[in-house]
């Protein structure tokens, strides 16, 4: 009960914070706050004046932090702002607060970009990144007329011109995840997604990323004991690798024993990252033994019913889940090089048709494709040893009068 | 993890050496990555050579060989050829080359913009392994044989489309035809859609033959294929939360089983609960994760709940495990910081275990 009520409170405690933190974020900003202040164009205004003409601070602000907005003297440089019979031409009415400046999570430079940047030096500079602002007849740029990552990796892609470390840009990183990386379907679909025509992934992912997930080498090793369940953050970015601050994982702390449910239940396509008939066994063995006879096995194995002996008894379970799902016997039951344990069962020694186990689908091998019984490295050979099957056996004799009468 | 990068060309490495230290052996070295790669050659293709990465259905994993990128005009074209890697991923290459290889590609179109078509194949060998088993001969005594089974293999053929037209509407296909067993081995489709400002829907469905090994023994016996169907739905509360739903059926020869999630997701965090049911299992599971920046980056607190009650199968009998995660992350300067983190784990395999883990990182990485 003790321990119920720990548990219990430190959720209540991990909620609160998540939601304090998600309501009170920067982000979660209102991207209209300066549009409620004041009236504004920039399509009138740009007509007819430079940017940095009423954004006076921008040639030499080199945080975003910095006070870049207009202040009322400088409107008053053109503006008649002692006349209140003409407040209405810009501000809302009983509305005269300083235009906010909002913080901002993003380290930028504007002084060294509009001297130094290769849009500034083709003479585009405001407009490069700005895209189009000039058209706007509202007050805000913020969101919509700020340039987008993908603009800002034209240039910091090529990390002969700009870095690409996240962190050059990013106060901090362990925040960035976009926001389909957040749908529910995101896990299934990412595949398509990093497919996709114009697929950015790359903006973020290097190919060492990939395999972060996918070949699983950090999380579960094949010894899956006590050194990993869970993954410190690392790097990735291709040539200037940025420190993820974020801790990522694969999968839950607790995957480890209830994963069987998501390989039974497809719930993801675990032979993409692992190779299931040898990652499997590396955990489901018994030290010492024969993991395809002896390890930890699934609690279906145990029922007296698993296996039912002689023709006729149908197999018992064994046969009914083999045929819903074979591929969760292989994974465990087809090593290279073990004898496999159907053919403990699965044999035939006499070469006499009907006094075996059914095993395969009815008209097998009738149209004879593939060449499982060509040469004594086929398959077939594995459970039908009597001494006329091979390849080029008598026709009509044994295994091989099944079909050549 | 070590990048040696000269203007087009890298030399790339991901290493991991790993020490049981309360035992006298049992270390060892793993090699995940060790390639040169050429990039952006005539300004159409990148190369690589080497122990590399490669991510397709059935050939994921890292292979010894050689790899091409290539892009001209609306064609794009990725091939791969090279050997398996040994277990543990140790530093040896394959001598069985004939047997025990990789070998894939795609060509793709980009038609127009949104849409894209790709076919392409790919192969899989498996070096065998011979060994010596007891059979029994016609008159029902033990005999010894030795069992020299062929190369097991995948072959497929794939072709897929994808159509994006942005968040409003993507639409992806995929089929895979198995060419030892002459049938069609998967079919894929998964559509995503936007319709409603904040709403996003997707529906994704499955065909799936069993992934098993030609000239396995397997291959022989009379089996059946899965179906899997799955709708979800994902509401922007604020720019920060999202809700998310979905559900999942499997259907089997016979029996169904059957799942559901329902999360939110912020920028510090997630909160899930998780139910699946039927054939695969019963399980319930709630887990809740948070990690926050503080003081410009300079550390990044970190936690994480989950509580898991399951059972394998319906007369199994049911386990619970916790686990409780808390780690800080201190960034002292961009390119050094620090992980440290405790987990604790109780279920009835491990009681009450508590475990800290220490982890330094530094970039090594320059721009010569």
């Amino acid at each position: 009960m003790k321990t119920k009520y720990i548990y219990s409170s430190l959720t209540i405690l991990a909620v609160a914070f998540l939601l304090f933190s998600a309501f009170t974020s920067r982000s979660h900003l209102t991207s209209d706050s300066t549009s409620k202040v004041i009236k504004f164009s920039h399509e009138l205004h740009s007509s007819v004046m430079e940017c940095a003409d009423c954004h006076t601070g921008i040639t030499t602000a080199t945080s975003l932090n910095q006070r870049m907005l207009p202040e009322k003297s400088v409107c008053a440089s053109c503006h008649d702002v002692e006349n209140s019979d003409k407040c209405g031409t810009c501000h809302f009415e009983d509305v005269y607060e300083p235009l906010k400046q909002k913080t901002s999570g993003l380290i930028f430079n504007h002084a060294f970009h509009l001297k130094n940047a290769p849009l500034a030096k083709n003479g585009e500079k405001c407009l490069g990144c700005h895209k189009d602002v000039n058209l706007s007849t509202g007050v805000e740029i913020r969101g919509k007329y700020n340039p987008t990552m993908e603009a800002c990796w034209t240039c910091h892609a090529e990390t002969k011109l700009a870095t690409n470390a996240c962190e050059a840009c990013h106060i901090s990183t362990a925040s960035l995840v976009p926001q389909t990386h957040k749908l529910a379907e995101f896990s299934t679909r990412h595949k398509f997604a990093a497919m996709a025509p114009g697929a950015n992934c790359m903006m973020c992912h290097d190919n060492s990323s990939c395999q972060e997930c996918h070949l699983a080498n950090s999380v579960m090793t094949e010894g899956n004991t006590d050194e990993s369940f869970y993954k410190p953050g690392e790097g990735s970015n291709f040539t200037d690798g940025a420190k993820v601050q974020k801790l990522s994982r694969v999968h839950d702390l607790n995957y480890r024993f209830s994963h069987g449910i998501d390989f039974k239940g497809k719930a993801s396509d675990c032979q993409t990252c692992h190779q299931t008939e040898t990652f499997c066994s590396t955990c489901h063995n018994q030290k010492g033994g024969d993991f395809a006879q002896a390890g930890f096995v699934p609690y279906s194995h145990t029922k007296t019913n698993f296996v039912m002996i002689g023709v006729g008894s149908g197999g018992g379970e064994h046969a009914l889940l083999a045929k819903r799902d074979l591929g969760s016997c292989a994974s465990c039951h087809d090593a290279s090089g073990a004898d496999p344990v159907c053919v403990q069962c699965h044999n035939d020694a006499d070469g006499i048709k009907g006094t075996n186990p059914k095993t395969h689908l009815s008209g097998f091998m009738k149209s004879e494709n593939g060449d499982w019984h060509k040469d004594m490295n086929s398959v077939c050979y594995n459970c039908h040893t009597d001494a006329n099957a091979k390849p080029n056996g008598i026709t009509g004799i044994g295994f091989c009068g099944y079909c050549h009468k | 993890m070590l990048n040696l990068n000269y203007e087009k060309f890298s030399l790339r490495t991901h290493l991991n050496y790993e020490n049981y230290f309360n035992t006298s052996a049992d270390s060892r070295l793993r090699v995940y990555n060790l390639y040169f790669e050429a990039r952006k050659l005539f300004d159409i293709a990148t190369v690589k050579i080497g122990r590399q990465p490669v991510f397709s259905t059935i050939a994921g994993g890292v292979f010894d060989g050689v790899s091409v990128n290539a892009a001209y005009k609306m064609f794009g074209l990725d091939a791969w050829y090279g050997g398996n890697v040994p277990a543990y991923q140790k530093l040896e290459i394959t001598d069985s080359w004939k047997d025990d290889y990789l070998l894939g590609g795609e060509l793709k179109a980009q038609i127009i913009p949104q849409l894209l078509v790709g076919v392409g194949g790919f192969v899989k060998n498996f070096k065998p392994y011979s060994y010596t088993a007891t059979r029994l001969d016609d008159a029902f005594n033990p005999i010894s044989v030795l069992i020299q089974e062929k190369s097991n293999q995948y072959k497929f053929l794939q072709g897929r489309i994808s159509y994006d037209q942005g968040e409003g509407f993507q639409f992806n296909a995929r089929y895979e035809y198995d060419m030892n067993y002459q049938k069609t081995s998967r079919i894929e489709f998964d559509g995503v859609s936007s319709p409603v400002k904040n709403w996003h829907f997707n529906v994704y469905y499955n065909y799936l033959a069993p992934r098993i090994r030609y000239n396995s023994i397997f291959s022989v016996f009379d089996f059946a294929n899965t179906t899997e169907i799955e709708v979800g739905a994902g509401y922007d509360l604020t720019k920060s939360i999202t809700l998310n739903g979905r559900v999942g059926v499997v259907s089997y020869q016979g029996d169904n089983a059957s799942r559901f999630t329902i999360s939110a997701n912020t920028n510090f965090g997630s909160l899930s609960y998780r139910k699946s049911m039927g054939y695969a299992g019963e399980q319930d599971a709630i887990s809740l994760y948070l990690a926050k920046s503080l003081f410009d980056g300079l550390i990044t607190p970190s936690a994480g709940i989950a509580y898991t009650s399951y059972k394998l199968s319906p007369d199994a009998e049911t386990n619970s495990l916790t686990t409780i995660m808390g780690g800080l992350n201190i960034r002292a300067i961009r390119w050094l910081s620090f992980d440290l983190q405790a987990q604790y784990l109780n279920n009835k395999i491990y009681k009450n275990d508590l475990r800290m883990f220490f982890k330094a990182n530094y970039w090594f990485n320059t721009i010569f």
